[in-house]
């Protein structure tokens, strides 16, 4: 027997744009033969913009959609316009790139549409298998997006590499999913939060749970899941590291809070352990590995690494229990409140200085595709170009949590949160860690402002993609200093996912 | 549930013990006499000619994945009629079309794709 | 005028960083352009300094000028200002050296001179925020700002092992500063706001007490340095060019004791008390070693880098007499060693663009071709070994006389006799360096037919010198305007219930205290 849902349309609406127009775009790309790529960048803008206007324009009542598949509010909505401006700074870069190197790559425009979707349908996912759905979404069109530099050999071994392991860690996902079904009795978050604050789901209902947040710390990069990393953000085109490093990111985390928020609240005692030993693992492994590394898109993975464990730091806080009481609701707590505003700001900051950083580093190259991945590539670029420059160095100073930066005031919110959940020796290991991590970071900006200039200078050819990173550095630096108001929309954002 | 499950361990174990047993019996009981003709991989009857790792035309593995995709959309349609049927006394019918509408365009608009791209061409 | 009046903090603050950002947007192709607007504002900034030190009532040595708004988690981390008699006059000493380090620059400078111009306006902002922040996670961002155009200026316009210098200089005070953070979000955590009045009135336990005044003495002992974490120091100096080490030696090494005067000692009492001794002793092992380096240094920028570990550890023996003298007589000494050894570095630098050495054995008998210089030289050399009647003398007998006097001190006799050692080596190494170079035979043909003192270093130094004899002869200028406030500011110290981690109204034993610490197990409540 089937019966129909309700269809609450002006909820799906910008999905559905995002979606459809991803189909526009590639049956355009494919039947108008006198197109220039500019055609299609700005078609991919209006997709984006149009998705945004969707939400803006057309408010849908809050909550549960399609029988309690997904839901919409302003936890996802905050989560949708961050991925939409991610995505449409990324298109911005893409194109400038495939200009400059007259590699025109016109299936770059849907992927990225398409990757943008599955990560909405993602962090809006109340149930395992939508959120499979959106995993894979994101997930195939990322592997694609990755071999972005036809013929290049690093390419297409990030590719495979990141396609075999993703496939991977999909299979523990619907594998742990599969168990909790059986567990359960549904796929539901709320059937997982029900037979998980009873206690009653045994072994197998932890085993089901430990494959799902397998699958999950293999999306965020988490120590021992973080192999792929620095493999895969080396051998993909500079713009398309970007995106992995901040929307695929953004969106695991999205999802893996509101995962562990709604399912996971009764079982926080048995999985804070394990999470505070990967916590550690991830923060410590990623800027120990970072310190070494002679290339600057590795150098950046290994951060992204070293920022997950950060953000992890923030999901323990939400979930150690309730402030020191199992037994009250979540919401009631100011703690699991700070911390999961302090996590959504940590967000927004870090994808904004990692997209000013990589947009320098997309548009600095050789003709023939060739990008400047080195740090050494960076020398004297003070000199040649003052303002890539700048945003670069804005970028790292923030990377590394200098006062004065989005940076330090998200690392301010997380760690102000685990102490106040009482997790004090943590907080101190992040402090110490982020003192590590100043040091790599500062080797950018030594290279770029202290050593001599190269004999061989890598061209910056791009002033689109300068000035667009200028304005995230910008905003690096004013959210830096003015938060309270993008503080108090992300409080409220997580707010409404507690209910 | 798991006692419903001890027949098909017993029939996989008698299978997998049985493929076991035989393959040490040939081993130990067969006779064997060696010799070049015996050695060498047989084929049909006729003396092997090139190597074993024969490369395959990279069109072969594009038509392959075209057909696994196009061909999993029909064994999603099967379980779709099955349904469809008790949809029509639900009065959930139009609904139904139309999803699997939705969805054979999405597969439609991605076989056009293909075609322009110029992906369905041998040469 | 009411702007100017009802914000003369915030004006005074961000008047340099709006001329970094006017430079940085408009002018940076255009470095004479660039100078003249950088020495303009910073002229403007010391006229704002002034204005402030006029209307800057003595008597009750109070926070004025206050600034207050809420800045975010609502209203609980507050843009907050003010300006007591400590603040007014290290900000006035900044907004003086300002000026002068950039007008001192601009021959020496050939490359990125708009960039230079901007980085020295910034960090006067962030120097001049971090001396009147009362908020404390305004006091931290202003506290790590100071950091970046530090390491840029040491960086990019250092000599040849810059990089090396610059990054240990970053990474030492980061080092120290991260455990100051992990220090103010536990005081968060248990006051619930930044407010550094909230905090003074904070209940903490003296073991609680221990472990944060550690962390942050920790930050402020790095940057003062005291001995044995000075070793970034004359790294920093040697490598940076004669601006920065004029603001180094001038401002920065200044917020250390600042912190600690400000911070570390009024916030946990107890803590200060029972670690008097030890920072007591650190700081009179500073003198001594300091002054002892000093003597075998062959650079004469070595020489004043060393020096400074010296003057600053009479600042730190000074505050931790625990009187009001000697902290008083300690803020002192901060504005003559500001004065004098700004203008040592600066006297140093008009040499070496000169003859572009800075080893002692090069020169000899500079006197004879350059009077001028030489005299000013000399007047600026015994103001630093602090003879009576020029501004090192007041500072350095204050401190002696407050360390004597010290109830609380304990062997505080043996502690000023082992200090006044330190006055009599500086002296002898300050007028061996003196006699090496200007006296005698002119030495190295080289050395012959240098031309003496320019305008325009006429321009910077006359300032200082006339300082040095005003401050020498007339220190209650200052004084009275100090001593209300540094009272204010030690009386959570003095305060007769306080409670000492040992449980001992009487100070500790220089041997108990590692006990103490160490004994100290429980962090959490």
């Amino acid at each position: 027997m089937i019966t129909v849902p309700p269809v609450n349309w002006p909820a799906l609406l910008p999905y559905l744009v995002i979606g459809g127009g991803g189909l526009v775009v590639m049956l355009v790309d494919a039947f108008v033969r006198t197109l220039r790529k500019d055609h299609l960048t700005a078609l991919t803008g209006l997709v984006f913009l149009g998705a945004a206007i969707a939400m803006i324009a057309v408010k849908p009542e809050p909550g549960p959609q399609l029988g309690g598949m997904l839901t919409v509010q302003m936890y996802t909505r905050f989560f949708d316009f961050l991925l939409l401006g991610i995505g449409l700074v990324t298109t911005v870069y893409g194109s400038a790139v495939y200009s400059q190197d007259g590699d025109y790559r016109p299936e770059f425009y849907p992927l990225v549409l398409f990757a943008v979707l599955g990560m909405m349908v993602l962090v809006a996912a109340s149930d395992l298998l939508i959120l499979f759905l959106g995993i894979e979404t994101m997930s195939l069109a990322v592997y694609a997006l990755v071999c972005g530099r036809r013929g290049e050999l690093r390419s297409s071994e990030a590719a495979l590499k990141y396609l075999l392991l993703g496939s991977f860690a999909s299979a523990f996902l619907l594998m742990g999913a599969a168990l909790l079904y059986g567990c359960a009795g549904g796929t539901s978050y709320a059937a997982l939060a029900a037979v998980g604050g009873t206690g009653e789901g045994g072994p197998l209902f932890a085993v089901g749970l430990g494959l799902v947040l397998v699958g999950f710390a293999f999306k965020v990069a988490m120590v021992p899941f973080h192999m792929w990393t620095p493999d895969v953000y080396d051998g993909a085109p500079a713009h398309v590291t970007g995106f992995m490093a901040t929307a695929v990111k953004a969106a695991a985390f999205g999802a893996l809070i509101r995962f562990v928020t709604i399912a996971l609240p009764g079982l926080a005692a048995h999985w804070s352990g394990l999470l505070t030993v990967l916590t550690v693992l991830t923060m410590t492994a990623g800027n120990l590995l970072a310190l070494v590394q002679a290339s600057i898109k590795r150098m950046l993975a290994y951060s992204s690494i070293a920022h997950a464990g950060y953000l992890l730091l923030g999901v323990l806080a939400i979930l150690a229990p309730a402030g020191g009481d199992p037994g009250r609701p979540l919401r009631e707590s100011a703690v699991v409140q700070a911390a999961g505003s302090g996590l959504l700001f940590y967000l927004l900051g870090y994808c904004l200085m990692n997209l000013a950083a990589f947009g320098v580093i997309s548009q600095l190259g050789r003709s023939g595709g060739v990008e400047a991945d080195q740090v050494d590539h960076y020398r004297g670029l003070s000199g040649r170009q003052p303002v890539a420059a700048a945003v670069l160095a804005v970028a790292m100073f923030s990377l590394a949590g200098i006062p004065g930066t989005v940076g330090f005031l998200g690392k301010f919110y997380l760690f102000e949160a685990a102490i106040r959940a009482q997790l004090v020796p943590l907080a101190i290991w992040g402090v110490v860690n982020s003192l590590l991590s100043v040091y790599y970071y500062l080797r950018v900006v030594v290279v770029m402002y202290m050593s001599d200039d190269q004999t061989e200078p890598f061209d910056g050819r791009n002033w689109e993609t300068i000035l667009l990173a200028g304005c995230l550095a910008a905003l690096v630096v004013l959210l830096g200093v003015f938060p309270a108001a993008v503080h108090g929309l992300t409080s409220l954002a997580f707010g409404t996912m507690l209910g | 549930m798991t006692a419903s499950a001890v027949p098909v361990l017993l029939v996989l174990l008698v299978a997998v013990l049985f493929a076991a047993l035989f393959l040490v019996l040939s081993y130990w009981l067969g006779p064997r006499r060696r010799d070049p003709l015996k050695e060498s991989p047989y084929e049909c009857g006729i003396p092997a000619r090139g190597t074993v790792q024969i490369r395959f035309f990279v069109r072969f593995f594009l038509v392959a994945l075209f057909f696994l995709i196009f061909d999993l959309e029909a064994v999603f349609l099967y379980p779709w009629v099955l349904v469809f049927r008790s949809s029509l006394e639900s009065g959930a019918a139009a609904f139904a079309l139309g999803e699997m509408g939705v969805f054979l365009a999405i597969l439609v608009t991605g076989f056009v794709y293909v075609w322009r791209k110029g992906g369905l061409e041998w040469q | 005028m009411a702007l100017v009046s009802d914000h003369i903090l915030s004006l005074v603050t961000f008047l340099p960083l709006a001329g970094a950002l006017v430079i940085l947007l408009c002018l940076a192709r255009r470095p004479t352009a660039a100078g003249w607007l950088a020495c303009g504002v910073a002229l403007a900034d010391l006229g704002l300094a002034v204005l402030l030190w006029l209307g800057y009532d003595p008597v009750p040595g109070t926070d004025q000028f206050v600034e207050r708004a809420a800045w975010f988690l609502g209203g609980r981390v507050q843009y907050h200002l003010a300006c007591d008699g400590i603040s007014l006059v290290l900000v006035l000493l900044t907004a003086l050296l300002g000026p002068l380090v950039i007008l001192s620059t601009k021959s020496s400078l050939s490359q990125r001179v708009p960039l230079f111009m901007a980085m020295a306006l910034f960090l006067q902002t962030a120097m001049i925020g971090t001396f009147l922040a009362r908020d404390m996670l305004l006091f931290y961002v202003f506290w790590e700002l100071m950091l970046i155009p530090m390491y840029f200026l040491i960086g990019i316009w250092g000599g040849p092992r810059r990089i090396y210098a610059a990054v240990k200089f970053f990474i030492f005070t980061m080092a120290g500063s991260v455990f100051m953070l992990v220090a103010i979000l536990y005081c968060w955590f248990k006051a619930g706001t930044m407010d550094l009045g909230a905090w003074l009135a904070l209940d903490l336990t003296p073991t609680e007490q221990l472990w944060l005044f550690a962390a942050f003495a920790l930050a402020f002992a790095i940057k003062v340095p005291i001995w044995p974490l000075h070793t970034w120091l004359p790294d920093a100096h040697v490598e940076a060019p004669t601006a920065g080490s004029v603001i180094l030696a001038g401002v920065l090494l200044k917020m250390g004791t600042y912190g600690l005067l400000r911070y570390a000692m009024p916030l946990f009492p107890a803590a200060a008390v029972t670690a008097a001794p030890v920072l007591a002793v650190l700081g009179v092992i500073g003198i001594v070693f300091g002054a002892l380096v000093a003597w075998v240094q062959t650079d004469v920028k070595k020489l004043v880098a060393y020096s400074s570990v010296s003057h600053l550890g009479f600042v730190v023996l000074g505050l931790f007499s625990l009187t009001a003298q000697g902290a008083t007589g300690g803020v002192f000494q901060m504005l003559a060693h500001g004065l004098s050894t700004g203008g040592l570095f600066l006297l140093v630098g008009i040499l070496y663009e000169r003859r572009h050495t800075r080893e002692l054995a090069d020169f000899g008998g500079l006197a004879h071709g350059m009077p001028a210089y030489a005299s000013v030289f000399l007047i600026t050399t015994l103001a630093s070994i602090g003879l009576p009647g020029l501004c090192g003398f007041v500072g350095e007998f204050l401190i002696l006389l407050g360390t004597f006097g010290s109830s609380q001190l304990p062997h505080a006799k043996l502690l000023v006799a082992v200090a006044a050692t330190g006055v009599i080596l500086g002296a002898i190494y300050m007028l061996w360096m003196y006699q090496k170079v200007f006296l005698g035979p002119l030495g190295s043909k080289k050395n012959q037919g240098l031309p003496d003192l320019a305008l325009r270093e006429w321009f910077v130094l006359v300032p200082l010198v006339v300082f040095m004899v005003w401050l020498g002869v007339g220190p209650n200028l200052v004084l009275a305007k100090v001593g209300p406030s540094v009272e204010r500011v030690l009386e959570p110290l003095t305060a007769p219930g306080l409670v000492l981690p040992h449980g001992d109204p009487r100070p500790a034993p220089l041997w108990a205290v590692p006990a103490v610490l160490g004994g100290g197990g429980e962090v959490a409540p």
